[in-house]
């Protein structure tokens, strides 16, 4: 990631998918804090409390308890203090209707969570990748 | 035939008539020079008024009995005629209400009962003296004041009315009608109306819609349940592959051969299982998920086909003839043959294999076929084969996601084609389908097609 020091925000529920990402980043070297929180609605809270750091990243998940994916990002993605910061699907859903929405609402990209963890990794390999090398206006 | 020409002389033979009345006015003007000759003292005016009086008196009766009276004769004996016509009319008229198979009721502009045939004291359940005590309004059911003057409003207007309304019977029993209406001003006002009970066919009709709304809301859910189910089942078997990754990265040096063994099965079942739940996404997302219609090159899309599938060097895959081009979901016809053409490649058994791509014109209808040179199947397999899951070769040894025929036979059936195969054991098998050359839009629900 860009900005080492600053958190990503993975809005998970999947306990063993919250290991997962954290086990990838590890392996992949990304230091950057991880801030989990496990659904829409606290990561709103989290993100609008001013004691918090922006994150640099969000790593959402579409299926949740409260408030799901899209809920969450209908809220984001027009609240203009929170809108630029990079939102990265991260799903099991690959219904077509899903990825519409997400784009519609301004994501910066749809990932499959794939069964096999090599694979994982390397999808999260790819995303730090991208957004070590991709500018951002924070 | 005009019975004029049979009564009066005029028309029947104008010539003589006029001779008739010519002779009739020479007798008389002969006679007047008759009496003249012999009275030769008359003034001027006395011989004319001799000469007009019997003028008229010939002419007179001549006109009369032959031009006027057979022209009364005639007129009243047509009058009789219509008279006798009229009645049997009326009679007929009568015979036709009274054997009616649908009632009949003639009501005044308020609804009082006024008239009624057998068959409408049959659908009401009152006998005919009783109604024609009644009111139309005492054996509505459910019609407001409102609703009805709503029915007689309109048949006001327009002079006629086609409506369903429901009736009480006697006994209580409700019951639909449809009703046609006539209104006629005649008389201070009439309604004639026809009845039909039509209260088995509403049932009827609303016995199919409902069904109908359940097969519709049970395939709904069907369609989703599948996707749901998968959707679901994805989230813990990433969390078990991911446990086993772990668990096998993290004790390596704890587990002995057995361990890694079991771990190695463990990973293999769940990329199975995987497989499978992809498998019935797959098969779901048919007819569920619409794609637009294109034009398709089918040469170039094998083509593109048998390249992504990279036959090994030991198979080599033709096409026998030109392939044509067809409107259809490039998704769908892709995979149809993509999955055809990946079985052939899958399960070859000789050293040189042969796969070999054809299409011929039938009735509107193309015909393609996939034939190879591989192991062939038994005949008592031909149909499983095509059933959702159904493999031939234990998973450990081909795997197989047991969807792929099962998919092409949905997405050929959605087209209105058919797909079957012929095969020896041994020698090869050949897997046929069908596609229309001109598909009309792809029918989500094929009658024939295996339920997913």
């Amino acid at each position: 990631m860009k900005f080492a020091d600053k958190p990503i925000l993975l809005v998970e529920d999947d306990k063993v998918d919250v290991m997962t990402v954290n086990r990838a980043l590890k392996e992949i070297k990304v230091t950057n804090p991880v801030v989990n929180l496990e659904n829409g609605e606290e990561a709103l809270k989290y993100l609008r409390d001013p004691g918090n750091v922006k994150p640099c990243i969000i790593l959402l998940d579409l299926n949740m308890p409260i408030m799901n994916g899209i809920e969450f990002l209908e809220v984001v993605k027009h609240d203009p203090l929170l809108r630029r910061i990079p939102v990265v699907v991260l799903t099991t859903s690959g219904e077509q209707q899903d990825k519409i929405s997400s784009f519609d609402l301004g994501v910066a990209g749809y990932m499959s969570k794939p069964v096999d963890y090599r694979q994982f990794v390397e999808v999260m390999r790819t995303i730090d990748a991208y957004w070590t090398i991709s500018e951002v206006p924070l | 035939m005009d019975p004029l020409k049979d009564q009066s002389l005029l028309s029947k033979s104008p010539a003589s008539f006029f001779f008739i009345v010519s002779l009739s006015v020479f007798v008389s003007e002969a006679s007047v020079m008759l009496l003249l000759y012999y009275l030769p003292q008359m003034s001027l005016i006395g011989e004319a008024i001799i000469d007009a009086t019997l003028l008229i008196a010939v002419v007179s009766p001549v006109l009369y009995f032959f031009l006027f009276r057979p022209l009364v004769v005639h007129v009243r004996e047509r009058e009789q005629i219509e008279d006798v016509l009229h009645e049997n009319e009326e009679e007929q008229f009568k015979v036709m209400i009274r054997t009616s198979l649908d009632a009949f009721v003639i009501t005044d502009p308020d609804g009082h009962i006024l008239e009624v045939n057998d068959a409408y004291c049959q659908l009401t359940g009152y006998s005919r003296r009783e109604l024609l005590t009644m009111n139309t309004a005492d054996i509505e059911v459910m019609e407001t004041p409102e609703e009805g003057a709503g029915h007689i409003g309109k048949l006001f207007v327009t002079g006629s009315n086609r409506y369903e309304t429901r009736k009480r019977r006697k006994d209580g029993r409700v019951q639909t009608v449809e009703v046609s209406s006539n209104y006629s001003k005649l008389n201070g006002g009439r309604i004639y109306s026809f009845l039909r009970d039509i209260t088995e066919r509403k049932q009827a009709e609303e016995q199919r819609s409902k069904l109908l709304r359940e097969i519709e809301s049970a395939n709904e859910e069907l369609k989703n349940f599948a996707y749901v189910v998968s959707h679901d089942l994805k989230a813990p078997l990433r969390a078990i592959s991911s446990l086993a990754d772990w668990l096998s990265t993290d004790y390596a040096d704890k587990f002995d051969e057995q361990g890694r063994e079991h771990m190695r099965l463990l990973v293999s079942r769940v990329r199975r299982m995987d497989g499978l739940i992809d498998g019935i996404l797959l098969y779901s997302r048919v007819g569920r998920v619409k794609e637009t219609m294109v034009a398709v090159e089918l040469e170039r899309m094998v083509h593109e086909v048998i390249d992504l599938l990279a036959p090994p060097a030991n198979i080599t895959v033709t096409i026998a003839n030109p392939l044509p081009t067809v409107m259809a979901e490039p998704t769908r016809i892709q995979q149809v043959f993509q999955n055809l053409l990946s079985n052939a490649i899958k399960y070859m058994d000789k050293p040189v294999g042969k796969i070999c791509i054809a299409c011929s014109e039938e009735k509107a209808q193309w015909k393609f076929s996939v034939t190879d040179n591989g192991p062939g199947i038994k005949e008592q397999h031909f149909a499983k084969i095509f059933q959702l899951f159904q493999t031939l070769a234990p998973r450990d040894r081909v795997e197989s996601s047991g969807v792929g025929l099962a998919l092409v036979k949905k997405i050929v059936e959605m087209y209105g084609g058919r797909v079957w195969v012929e095969s020896a054991v041994g020698e090869g098998s050949t897997f046929f389908f069908t596609f229309p050359r001109t598909p009309a839009n792809p029918n989500p629900n094929p009658t024939k097609g295996a339920q997913a």
